[in-house]
């Protein structure tokens, strides 16, 4: 029952997050880790993933009712989604949208189901050699695969690698960067650090933006029904989004942002009437909402079955277990699987409860949008200020969520992605144990990884991202990451 | 080729991060990297000062460039004096928490925001301000069970 209460808590709190924008599934998810501590880590995680899924089932609201992206995610949906409502369809491209989203989360949460214990039982293949090639591997297609500048990304990176050295040594014992200070001695936690680059950031970045109220379409119950031809039309789109989404959510980056920008290509692509697209086909919008929902299943596996998360939400719900103790990978499948099945169990609960509460209540999510920042951001900051503080109970964790919201501001205007520094911040410690394993194991050499064909993989890969970069870098500008 | 002067907003701060970067790295040589053999606690700390200062310089390169047309968040002066107020008001928690209790500072903390981000008058703001602190109150305090300063108020 407590499961079944979060899973509908974050999917609902999800959608309204992903109708409002501004306000990303990653900031919330940040803002309600102090709150999990108090459950079972699996009911906790139910509800970071409702949170997660619901917000990509939120996006497409204002999307196709006001042009307005509610999340990155749902930024591709605007193309046509908009389109369709000026033509007095967007009922029809929100009920496909969320039909499609509802098919592409059960393939997803299957793939889950099917890939993750196979996948953690080979990485109990992995030493650290294998960690370490992985991990540099996952850093690279972060950097070199999204973002203006891979250099910017590589400069988060490092700071977020950074910031996981502040305090003790894990190694030795030695304290590190603390300054003589007793705040900076146990680390830079991370809920304050995560709040302030995601919450506080984004409060100061309202306040200093004009508001423009949306012009919001109406749509009542009885528009919502699709002609027969937009169903039809409606089903290969959704199967291959669902697909294009579940295996981009593999690879480490914005995933759901990325599928949707796949997808709506593919769509575009293999369609007879391309020319078309941006007048509003309904295969732009249930393309991309299938494969953004799918993603974020897909991206779920490599933090369970691995414990390496490849994005920013997914550090965060990483963050929350290890909050409870609980360390996903391998072991997570022997030791506590059912963590594991009782998270896939609520999934299917909570892709239904979404697709129940989207139809019925769009109307009351679109309102949602119309909510000014102006009322809803002092709400907001003082629960990042009360939510961080009882945490430990520690004012300096207060201090630093501010000081990081400011530094966020700073970095949100010269462009400097943020997701990669709160990854680096995630996987630092565990980086550094891998490094120094391995050079113990290996006698102060890296080489005879080479010699261990599946770290030895991950390593040719590693260079064919860097190959990949300095090729971009001839080229031109990837697509923006930001969540 | 369009080349930019390094004392723009942006260059100052690559400039910055890359001066961070050796910072960390001198820190690092002081805690002591040891050898390949046997790493020491500095030797992590070194490797992310160098991937910080190296990439902060090509940030730098490429701003010298030109090739980084930034145009995010434009901030005037009424921009940065809204900024301000905001900061001090999250500030201002912090430091009259303990003194006035959770529920009084979070009250004048969210009259205050409102009142810098534009609503108007003093009704609106003032039910803003009583609604969350009730939220507040009911959520972590009755449900969550969080000890939370309560000062002067809530003593005797």
């Amino acid at each position: 029952m407590q499961n079944l209460l979060a899973c509908f808590i974050g999917s609902f709190l999800g959608t309204i997050v992903g109708v409002l924008p501004g306000v990303g599934p990653a900031a919330t998810m940040t803002l309600l880790l102090p709150f999990t501590l108090g459950m079972p880590p699996e009911t906790g995680l139910i509800m970071l993933t409702g949170v997660w899924f619901g917000s990509q089932y939120g996006g497409s609201t204002t999307s196709i009712l006001v042009n307005i992206p509610g999340e990155a995610a749902s930024v591709v949906t605007c193309i046509d989604g908009y389109q369709m409502t000026k033509k007095g369809r967007g009922g029809a491209a929100l009920a496909m949208s969320s039909v499609g989203s509802f098919f592409a989360g059960t393939i997803g949460i299957i793939g889950l189901q099917l890939f993750a214990p196979s996948l953690a039982t080979a990485a109990l293949l992995f030493g650290p050699p294998e960690y370490l090639a992985f991990l540099l591997l996952a850093f690279l297609l972060l950097v070199g695969l999204t973002g203006e500048s891979p250099a910017k990304g590589m400069v988060m990176f490092g700071l977020g690698f950074w910031i996981s050295t502040i305090g003790i040594s894990p190694m030795d014992g030695v304290p590190r960067y603390s300054l003589g200070s007793e705040g900076l001695i146990s680390g830079i936690e991370f809920v304050p650090l995560a709040v302030g680059l995601f919450g506080v950031t984004e409060i100061l970045v309202v306040s200093i933006q004009k508001y423009v109220p949306p012009m919001l379409a109406k749509v009542r119950i009885r528009d919502l029904y699709p002609t027969r031809e937009e169903a039809k039309r409606s089903v290969n789109p959704a199967l291959r989004g669902s697909v294009i989404g579940f295996f981009m959510g593999l690879l480490p980056g914005p995933c759901t942002i990325l599928s949707t920008f796949l997808s709506y290509a593919i769509e575009k692509k293999i369609s007879k009437t391309p020319e078309r697209f941006g007048t509003g086909m309904i295969e732009g919008v249930v393309g991309p909402e299938s494969a953004n929902n799918s993603a974020v299943m897909g991206s779920m596996i490599p933090l369970l079955a691995l414990g390496i998360p490849f994005a920013a939400p997914s550090a965060i719900m990483l963050a929350g277990l290890r909050m409870h103790n609980v360390y996903p990978g391998p072991l997570l499948f022997t030791e506590s699987p059912d963590i594991f099945w009782t998270f896939i169990a609520a999934m299917y609960l909570g892709n239904l409860i979404l697709l129940l509460l989207n139809l019925p209540l769009v109307g009351f999510f679109a309102r949602i949008a119309t909510i000014r920042p102006a009322l809803l951001m002092p709400f907001v900051s003082i629960v990042c200020l009360v939510g961080t503080y009882s945490i430990r109970n520690s004012f300096f964790d207060v201090w630093v969520m501010i000081c990081s919201g400011i530094i966020g501001l700073l970095f949100r205007k010269w462009e400097f992605p943020v997701a990669p520094l709160v990854i680096g911040v995630v996987l630092g410690p565990m980086t550094e144990v891998n490094l120094h394993k391995t050079l113990i194991m290996f006698d102060g050499s890296l080489l005879p990884m080479l010699e261990r064909p599946i770290a030895a993989g991950f390593l040719v890969g590693s260079v064919a991202a860097i190959c990949y970069m300095i090729w971009r870098a001839w080229k031109g500008p990837a697509p923006r990451w930001s969540e | 080729m369009n080349r930019k002067s390094l004392f723009t907003g942006a260059g100052i701060f690559s400039v910055l991060l890359s001066i961070l970067g050796i910072a960390v790295m001198a820190g690092a040589v002081q805690l002591g990297i040891g050898g390949l053999q046997q790493p020491g606690a500095g030797l992590f700390p070194f490797v992310t000062g160098v991937i910080i200062a190296a990439s902060a310089i090509v940030v730098i390169a490429t701003e010298l460039d030109g090739k980084n047309e930034v145009t995010a968040l434009p901030l005037d002066k009424n921009g940065c004096r809204t900024l301000a107020v905001v900061i001090m008001s999250m500030a201002g928690w912090i430091v009259l928490m303990p003194f006035l209790g959770y529920i009084v500072v979070s009250f004048a903390a969210v009259f205050a925001l409102a009142k810098v981000l534009g609503v108007k008058g003093s009704l609106q703001p003032l039910i803003l301000s009583a609604g969350t602190s009730l939220a507040i109150y009911v959520l972590f305090d009755r449900l969550l069970y969080l000890d939370l300063p309560r000062g002067w108020f809530g003593q005797g």
